[in-house]
């Protein structure tokens, strides 16, 4: 049971590096993907000049957007940090990155002389800190060529990813790279090799010192949604977990160790189960995370109330922030690029339109804002478990598919180069906020008519209207947004 | 020892802040940089050039 648990991890490792990594024709063409998706970033160290690769490799394009003389640093980019850590945390090095595995499977590999760490690891681990602040920050940042363009300095000197994922496969299948070989690619070969044969010996040695995406992660793990629990009733410090962990993690002192990579092996080495993992949405785990205070036993019902509260002022900011948004940057400029610009009559008032969406979407996260603070003590009639649990699942749901879809309809748009639709774009990611409020007053509608054993027929009624009145909405959006781009 | 409502608290906070973060890029543009940055294979990653 135990190793198949382990084998899954592996598994699902290698799903994820074909997921993120799938476009096949690039192996036997020997040239990279240059389809829209690489604009989004990838959680893990996944160079994006593999020709399978389908994203962004975040630390590559962090020192793109620095290096650029235009920006010097990079909000979108961080953005997509903050967010994979904030949802995962190291649990992208543990199963979400290419080299992670590579070097999972070198340490497989069956030689005299295992141990977990290089000498010198109590001071060794800072060294990816550095790492991250010299080689992917400052120097990209200070160390400008005559066009005013920093190096991505990781990437062309340390990083194994884009030697194994890129340089090699491009060399073999591009007689045109095959031939500007030169010393750059033999010094990136010596550190390939050395990490590979340093990660036969060692666990994952990339990880432990090297890897900035790592270090970046890392700083998450104490607050990211994904986090280790310890039963401390179970718990007898017996050091099995510390024994099984390749990161050399004291798993009942500081299981949100920013070197966790939550890996599992501490999980399934503990004797007496007194190590689990959570979502912050989990079931079982609702009580004890979310509405429960580390010293209660008993179900705090004010959490859900203050919950409302945070969630409600967060709406109304958005709101406000949206609205301005589409009446300065989208109605406003529609206006002005109608009647300013010769040869504009061409644009209908469809342009109109998304500016309009906009506009609703920041009325209604103004109006549920405003709804949910008034209402904030109604949410203590959702009393059940089950109830705060499926209220907290569906918003989960929601926040993630209209985020997706908002993205997805505003971003293209963006992408394409229509002017006017950024701050749809903007106005499209803040909409997700509404979701929250808008369950909850809900629950405020229909609170009579609830009853505690969790019948509550009715309201997950108006929860699927609400859902496909959200896809009704994106649907339009985003046959406005296509019809649009014919301009 | 941070409790959890703290930390489920500032766990929400930065998933709104890195949204926002990334809507700000998408605004300013910084996503044409990676895209181009990623579109094109870049010679100092496969150590050429």
């Amino acid at each position: 049971m135990d190793k198949k648990k382990g084998t899954i991890r592996h598994w699902f490792q290698a799903g994820w590096f074909a997921f993120t990594n799938g476009y096949f024709r690039g192996y036997t063409s020997g040239k990279i993907y240059t389809g829209n998706t690489k604009v989004l970033c990838v959680p893990g160290l996944n160079c994006y000049s593999c020709p399978g690769a389908v994203g962004a490799c975040p630390i590559g394009a962090l020192q793109a957007v620095i290096g650029n003389p235009s920006y010097r640093i990079s909000l979108y980019v961080f953005g997509f940090l903050a967010l994979f850590g904030t949802l995962f945390g190291r649990l992208i090095c543990g199963w979400m990155c290419p080299f992670g595995l590579v070097q999972d499977l070198f340490y497989k590999i069956k030689v005299k002389g295992k141990k977990k760490n290089l000498p010198g690891h109590k001071y060794l681990k800072y060294l990816k800190y550095v790492i991250l602040a010299i080689m992917v920050i400052l120097l990209p940042m200070l160390i400008l060529n005559q066009a005013g363009i920093g190096q991505p300095w990781f990437c062309e000197w340390l990083c194994p990813s884009g030697m194994l994922l890129g340089g090699i496969p491009l060399t073999i299948l591009n007689e045109g790279f095959r031939s500007a070989i030169g010393v750059r690619f033999a010094w990136k070969l010596i550190v390939l090799l050395g990490l590979a044969g340093c990660a036969t010996w060692f666990y994952r040695p990339f990880c432990k010192y090297l890897c900035p995406l790592g270090a970046i992660y890392g700083f998450f793990n104490k607050v990211s949604t994904y986090r280790l629990v310890i039963d401390e009733e179970k718990c007898i410090k017996c050091g099995a977990c510390q024994r099984a962990c390749g990161m050399d993690i004291k798993t009942w002192e500081t299981p949100d160790s920013s070197e966790c990579i939550r890996c599992g092996d501490c999980m399934r080495a503990c004797p007496k189960n007194a190590i689990s993992s959570t979502w912050c949405m989990a079931k079982e785990k609702l009580v004890s995370r979310c509405f429960v205070d580390d010293t209660e036993t008993e179900i705090k019902e004010n959490a859900v109330v203050t919950n409302v509260l945070f969630v409600s002022i967060l709406a109304v900011i958005m709101g406000i922030v949206v609205i301005v948004a589409m009446v300065d940057e989208g109605l406003l400029y529609q206006y002005w690029l109608r009647y300013s610009l010769e040869g504009s009559d061409e644009i209908g008032l469809y342009a109109y339109i998304p500016p309009m969406f906009g506009l609703l979407s920041g009325g209604m996260l103004l109006f549920t804002g405003i709804y949910g603070i008034l209402g904030r003590q109604d949410a203590n009639k959702v009393k059940t478990l089950r109830e705060k649990y499926r209220i907290s699942l569906i918003s989960g749901i929601l926040i993630f598919v209209l985020s997706a879809v908002s993205v997805l309809i505003f971003g293209v748009d963006a992408i394409g180069g229509i002017l006017g639709m950024n701050a749809e774009a903007l106005g499209g990611i803040l909409g997700v906020v509404i979701v929250p409020p808008f369950l909850m007053g809900i629950s405020r509608i229909l609170g009579d008519s609830m009853d505690n054993d969790g019948k509550i027929t009715k309201k997950v009624k108006l929860f699927i209207l609400y859902f496909f009145a959200v896809l009704f909405i994106a649907a339009v959006a985003f046959l406005v947004g296509v019809d649009l781009k014919a301009y | 020892m941070m409790n959890n409502k703290t930390r489920n608290i500032i766990t929400f906070s930065l998933l709104a802040v890195s949204l926002i973060l990334i809507g700000l890029g998408v605004k300013t543009g910084e996503y044409e940089a990676v895209l181009n940055k990623a579109i094109n294979v870049c010679m100092e990653c496969i150590g050429i050039g």
